[in-house]
């Protein structure tokens, strides 16, 4: 089964490039209507190829994997690479002294390799399946759109980007996908770019996230000058020497990263910076609910399963980096736990349901991303895991909030719609499925994610010599719990229950989805309440995931107690917020909008609270008055700058080669002897210099 | 000439031989197709031969690595020439351009052969000589014409220079076999080592014509505006190789015991030809003579090679040698020069070639869908001369820009020196955007002046654009084994595998 | 030996300056014909040096080198003469300067300066009075006639 290793992890990006490619040639002369044929046979191979590569990476494991806790056992995990070819060499880039007259150098040195573990086979199975569904129910979704061949080839371009993104073994590599989904992202944003919203919600997304790429770039130019390699594994060097890799194997038995304090720090501190910006973490997350301007098959896909993961994804592999800073790993946690609490909020009040949706996003990475601060392996594995089934209760979410728009006639407001659920029985019953997974309902897959996650930091706050910071940590994301619940079901009752009430774009004609659509939508409600339970009782997500050279790194730091039967509490806790949420959502938005709700409300607006939830805290503002104003003010001041002095300089700089140039072009006269004496004068001037010595051109 | 020689001669004996059979029938029949069909035949004939020929030494020859590389390069360029300049209908004068292709390619290979004086220059003449013809037949309008009588007169002033630079290397050695005046002037040469010098300036003069270098880049401007696109096409590639190479043999070999002479003229000269080149081109339209221009500046950037080869002694291990980023820049801009033209072949018409940047407006626009991909493949070709990574261009300019700044230098200063041409190299890269960039952009932000011509049935320039495109994308994407390939030919690879030859040498 | 290389010198000398000759006429001189001779005649300056070397190391590659010179030289004569008819049917002159046409743009063509004329006034003669007087001579035509 190994032996198919390399096989599967080609053809997992290839298959849908090519169906990408089939379709962005032949879509719009040849397909047109069945466009979609080559991308989902293509995601469809590839979704197969990723479950065989979990399988045939699941059967290499060495048998009797040690359990987290199991003690003193050393774990290296598994990892298996494929060098496609050599991109780049650059002889001696890298120099570092080593003692006197000795330094290392190295090349630069870019191998197109494609890496098989743990971690990113369960990216790519995860990735393969959602995308899979998606592009499925979008045949329904988009069917008639005029860009019916150019969405499925851009959902290709996404799947093989994405795919790559989680099977290079290469920093640099790395970064050039992150940006080819952020192209991806770009142009799904604005697919209809004939709606200044969607073009303008493109631009915020592209220009956000040009933030983080510039720290994300720092961090890895640092990599780069700390460790004179891009590679995660290690390669073998032209004197035939291993080079170890950012986190090859050579370098994590050592049980060491090798760096440590002020760089490490800032290491980690920039690809934070960079995983937030596509992760949309505070500060960088306020492109994310405008991206919903693009179709919503793309927000269920794109931004809420697979893209916006690319962060935690980053983060999880780089988890030995932040073992090395504690200052790295509590700033993570911090942005992850204020962002958690902070999308909680603002969505308590919105009426926008595909952005109560996206603000839960924002809010359940900010989740994933506590866990992952936390620097142990079961954080770790909990952020993953949460990751894992986030994936599919927030698609089934999306896609059902897609479901409700296709019935209403491309309306969103909450406000507009009402008592759905005799309409929509199918869509009814797999959203509810999704809000109970993301709420946190017992026994459903959002609970024991989160129920790890909530474990994770408890354990960590229990630690002695910890700051009391996650002890705070852990009462916010209990809070953020509660809100999730809340939000949650005031978007379900709101939308499914109360009076029947129907928007006149509806046309009177609002009727269930197409059975393309609701395929999907089981198949995920399915997924969300089975999953998490399943590993939960299996055990299978901790042990398979902890496989991965990173987090086995992790485990043999700091060897964890299981986590059992302690956490009961901590269970019991969340499970009875979950319900408290659900309960009090229930009691005023069941029936619509009761008088104790408008009470609710009032109570709020007496605070000023609901208004500064419902205007997202003030965050676009604040960032208008911090930044775009000063940036006004700032660029009108340079605006002067540049047109007085500094244009006239870049113009002056920009002529000068043109009039430079205009003064050489005499000589190209024309004539032959004039050409002649050129030339026998540079004869001569060349004698004359050899002849009397090179004084002029000195020594 | 040994019966072992001739034996080794048989590629470029079956490319001259393919050369006579073209002329000869050329005069009894008509149709160019057929005879680049002819062409290509004995240039397959050729590589056949050569690629089961186990090179071997023989005296007035000298097949190293280096020799082989050319003659696959001849080879293969020869091929993409005879494609680019196709013609679907009968045309009178198409069997004599044909066969003076062939002969020129055929002279490449001689060159890339030569061991001796007398060779090499023959070699070369048998680069010059045909392409009078093919510049004086292509063309027969006033513009031609004085294409062809400037191209004529300074070339055999050039000529008669490198006469003089190979007259003094032989007073100097007493023989005509290039490896033995080396030889004799590691020897110390005597007495008359010091017309080595003079041999040196006169040879680098002489030469420096036939790779376009600024002052004795005159012609190329008007020559390639006044001939045909194939025309600018061949004179691009064909003497740029051969004199880069007889270059690489000649001055090395001169350059013993005066050698900081001879980096000190390569830089100047690199320098010279880089700026003037890219700062005329700024102010072209005509699409030829901005290529020319292009190509002038390019060869600047070779010649940036050739002084990191004679400035020597780089830090070992560390950077790109010179002579092989030399080769691999020449592949690569090969590729996209001759690309171009062959695209703007395919855009024009018999008599009515496209030759202004205006005619190319709007291209991207086209009703006319190979119109439209003639546009992406023209931008890819400008983006790579550009040097605009992932295209092959970036990788060219990296490996000689990296080479110059690896040099540690004999000499003080030496070093600040080449970090200075580097530096300066990398401006011009920046200063030859605008013009590059200036095609693209007619191309595709602006509106059609007037339709630009399709060739109809030109299918067959546009696959060689289309060729070139995707070996200048692939150089991009897989860029080492072309490099490696470039590498294997230097002479420092030879002393790498022969160290015992060059000990016992000394 | 001296002997040797003394005569040999002579012989460089002889070559150098015919080549220098040559560069000389290449340069200035504006016949077609003409300035191909002058490319012919550095080639005789090279062909030169190159028999002096040859005798001088007693080698025969250098004569062997000026055969093939000269068979080039020959090959090249002939193009050159055909070209130079086809020029001269198209033009109608000899002059290398008409064939300036491809240049830089912007660059005003060159035009010879003509040769200035000498005003040429009429004439002033003597005029002839009727007989019997004495003629009333201008004393400026009688010391200078600007042309008879």
């Amino acid at each position: 089964m190994e032996s198919w290793i390399p096989l599967l992890l080609v053809l997992i990006p290839v298959l849908p490039l090519a169906g990408a490619a089939l379709t962005a040639v032949l879509g719009r002369p040849v397909l047109a209507g069945r466009s979609h044929l080559p991308v989902v046979v293509g995601i469809a191979g590839s979704f197969l190829a990723a479950a065989g590569l979990v399988l045939a990476i699941h059967g290499s494991l060495p048998a009797g994997a040690n359990l987290p806790g199991a003690g003193d056992s050393v774990n290296a995990g598994y990892e298996r690479t494929v060098d496609l070819w050599n991109w780049a060499v650059i002889g001696g880039a890298y120099h570092q002294p080593a003692g006197p007259d000795a330094f290392v150098m190295r090349d630069f040195r870019i191998d197109v390799t494609l890496r098989a573990d743990p971690l990113s086979a369960i990216m790519l199975a995860m990735v393969t399946f959602i995308s899979l569904l998606v592009a499925v129910y979008s045949v329904g979704y988009m069917r008639g759109d005029r860009g019916y061949w150019r969405f499925f080839a851009y959902i290709g371009l996404f799947v093989f980007s994405m795919t790559m993104l989680v099977s290079v073994s290469n920093f640099l590599l790395l970064y050039v996908f992150w940006e080819a989904v952020g192209l991806c992202s770009y142009l799904l944003i604005g697919f209809w770019y004939e709606r200044p919203a969607a073009a303008a919600a493109g631009k915020k997304a592209f220009l956000v996230n040009r933030i983080g790429d510039f720290g994300f770039a720092l961090g890895v130019f640092l990599i780069w000058t700390a460790f004179g390699t891009l590679n995660f594994h290690d390669t073998l060097g032209a004197d035939g020497r291993i080079v170890a890799g950012v986190l090859g194997e050579a370098r994590l038995e050592g049980g060491s990263i090798g760096i440590g304090g002020g760089t490490a720090t800032w290491i980690c501190l920039l690809l934070l910076l960079g995983a937030c910006g596509k992760s949309a973490q505070f500060p960088l997350h306020v492109w994310l609910p405008d991206a919903m301007e693009g179709p919503t098959p793309v927000s269920a896909l794109i931004h809420a399963a697979t893209m916006v993961t690319a962060g935690v994804y980053m983060l999880a592999r780089c988890a030995p980096l932040l073992l090395a800073t504690v200052d790295g790993q509590m700033a993570v946690a911090l942005i992850g736990g204020f962002t958690a609490l902070l999308g909680g909020l603002i969505a308590l009040t919105q009426t926008d349901l595909k952005r109560i949706l996206a603000y839960s996003t924002i809010s359940q990475l900010g989740y994933m991303f506590l866990g992952l601060g936390t620097g142990t392996v079961l954080g770790a594995t909990a952020g993953m895991f949460h990751l894992f089934t986030h994936a599919f209760f927030k698609a089934l979410l999306f896609l059902g909030a897609g479901s409700v728009m296709h019935a209403m006639g491309g309306v969103v407001d909450i406000r507009r719609f009402g008592g759905l659920r005799r309409i929509l029985p199918v869509t009814h019953a797999t959203f509810l499925v999704g809000c109970l997974a993301l709420s946190g309902f017992p026994l459903l897959s959002g609970f024991f994610s989160k129920d790890l996650i909530l474990v994770a930091v408890h354990e960590r706050a229990a630690e002695s010599g910890s700051t009391g910071l996650y002890q705070w940590l852990y009462w916010s994301a209990a809070l953020t719990a509660l809100l999730t619940a809340f939000y949650t079901f005031r978007a379900f009752f709101s939308t499914f229950y109360g009076q029947k009430q129907i928007p006149h774009e509806a046309g009177g004609q609002a009727h269930e989805a197409p059975r393309s659509m609701l395929v999907p939508l089981v198949v995920l409600a399915v997924c969300a309440a089975l999953v998490g339970g399943y590993f939960e009782v299996t055990h299978g997500f901790a042990d398979y995931l902890q496989q991965t050279p990173s987090i086995a790194y992790l485990a043999r730091q700091a060897p964890q107690p299981a986590a059992t039967g302690g956490h009961r509490e901590v269970m019991l806790t969340s499970a009875v917020i979950a319900l408290a949420g659900i309960g009090l959502a229930a009691a005023l938005y069941w029936p619509r909008r009761s008088a104790a709700a408008d009470a609710a409300r009032r109570a709020g607006q007496a605070v000023g609270f609901y208004q500064l939830s419902l205007r997202k805290f003030f965050i676009d503002e604040v960032y208008q008055v911090l930044l775009v104003w000063p940036g006004l003010a700032v660029a009108r001041a340079s605006d002067w700058i540049d047109q007085r002095i500094i244009d006239r300089l870049v113009n002056f700089v920009g002529r000068v080669p043109p009039a430079v140039g205009a003064a050489i072009r005499p000589v190209q006269n024309g004539l032959i002897p004039f050409y002649a004496v050129g030339m026998v004068f540079g004869l001569l001037v060349l004698l004359a210099a050899v002849l009397m010595g090179w004084g002029w051109l000195g020594t | 000439m040994s019966s072992d020689a001739l034996w080794q001669l048989g590629p470029e004996t079956l490319v001259a031989l393919a050369a006579v059979v073209v002329y000869v029938a050329g005069a009894f029949a008509a149709p160019r197709a057929a005879w680049s069909w002819v062409g290509l035949a004995g240039l397959g004939a050729a590589a056949l031969c050569l690629a089961s020929t186990t090179p071997q030494a023989a005296e007035p020859l000298r097949i190293d690595a280096l020799a082989l590389w050319l003659r696959w390069f001849a080879l293969a360029s020869g091929a993409l020439l005879i494609l680019t300049s196709w013609r679907p209908a009968a045309d009178a004068d198409g069997a004599e351009l044909l066969g003076s292709l062939l002969l020129i390619i055929a002279g490449m290979m001689l060159v890339a052969a030569a061991g001796d004086l007398v060779l090499l220059f023959l070699g070369l003449e048998l680069i010059s000589i045909p392409t009078y013809i093919v510049l004086f037949v292509g063309r027969r309008t006033s513009e031609g014409r004085e294409a062809a009588v400037k191209y004529f007169y300074l070339s055999i002033l050039a000529s008669a220079i490198l006469l003089f630079g190979l007259s003094f290397l032989y007073g100097a050695a007493g023989t005509t076999s290039i490896e033995g005046i080396h030889q004799r002037l590691l020897d110390g040469g005597g007495s008359l080592g010091g017309f080595a010098g003079l041999a040196l300036v006169f040879i680098f003069a002489g030469l420096s014509y036939k790779i376009a270098a600024v002052p004795f880049h005159f012609y190329a401007p008007d020559v390639y505006q006044g001939t045909t696109n194939d025309g600018a096409a061949l004179l691009s590639v064909a003497p740029k190789a051969a004199g880069f190479l007889a270059l690489v043999r000649l001055v090395a070999v001169a350059a013993e015991g005066v050698s900081s002479d001879a980096w000190r003229i390569a830089l100047a000269l690199a320098v010279l030809t880089m700026t003037t080149g890219n700062l005329l081109a700024l102010w072209q339209d005509n699409l030829r003579r901005l290529l020319a221009y292009s190509s002038i500046a390019h060869a600047g950037y070779m010649l940036i090679g050739l002084a990191v080869y004679l400035g020597g002694n780089t830090l070992a291990g560390a950077a790109f040698d010179g002579v092989a980023a030399l080769l691999f820049y020449l592949l690569i801009y090969a590729l996209a020069t001759v690309g171009t033209f062959a695209a703007l072949n395919y855009l024009g018409e018999t008599g009515q070639p496209v030759d202004h940047v205006d005619q190319l407006a709007g291209l991207a626009w086209s009703e006319e869908p190979r119109s439209r991909a003639t546009a992406w493949l023209i931008a890819a070709f400008m983006f790579s001369l550009t040097g605009i990574p992932p295209l092959a261009g970036f990788w060219g300019k990296l490996a000689l820009f990296a080479g110059a700044l690896g040099v540690r230098g004999t000499e003080p200063a030496m070093r600040s020196w080449f970090v200075g041409l580097a530096v300066l190299g990398i401006v011009n890269a920046a200063i030859a955007a605008a013009y590059y960039l200036r095609v693209v952009g007619a191309m595709f932000f602006r509106m059609p002046m007037g339709k630009p011509r399709t060739g109809g049935s030109r299918s067959v320039p546009f696959a060689a654009a289309v060729i070139c495109a995707l070996l200048v994308v692939a150089i991009g994407l897989i860029p080492t084994p072309w490099y490696e390939a470039a590498d294997r030919a230097t002479p420092a690879a030879a002393a790498r595998e022969a160290p015992e030859m060059i000990a016992d040498a000394r | 030996m001296e002997n040797e290389l003394a005569l040999l010198n002579n012989y460089l000398v002889v070559g150098a300056m015919l080549f220098g000759i040559g560069v000389i006429g290449f340069v200035s001189r504006r016949n077609m014909i003409i300035i191909f001779l002058a490319a012919e005649m550095m080639l005789q300056g090279v062909s030169l040096s190159l028999v002096a070397w040859a005798r001088y190391h007693n080698d025969f590659g250098g004569q062997m080198f000026v055969v093939f010179i000269i068979t080039v030289a020959a090959c090249e004569a002939a193009l050159a003469l055909a070209l130079i008819l086809m020029l001269f049917r198209a033009s109608g002159s000899l002059d290398i300067a008409l064939w300036q046409h491809l240049r830089e743009a912007n660059q005003p063509a060159y035009v010879d300066e003509e040769i200035p004329e000498l005003e040429v006034k009429s004439p002033t003669w003597p005029r002839l009075v009727p007989a019997g007087r004495q003629p009333e001579l201008d004393r400026s035509d009688t010391e200078h006639r600007p042309s008879v």
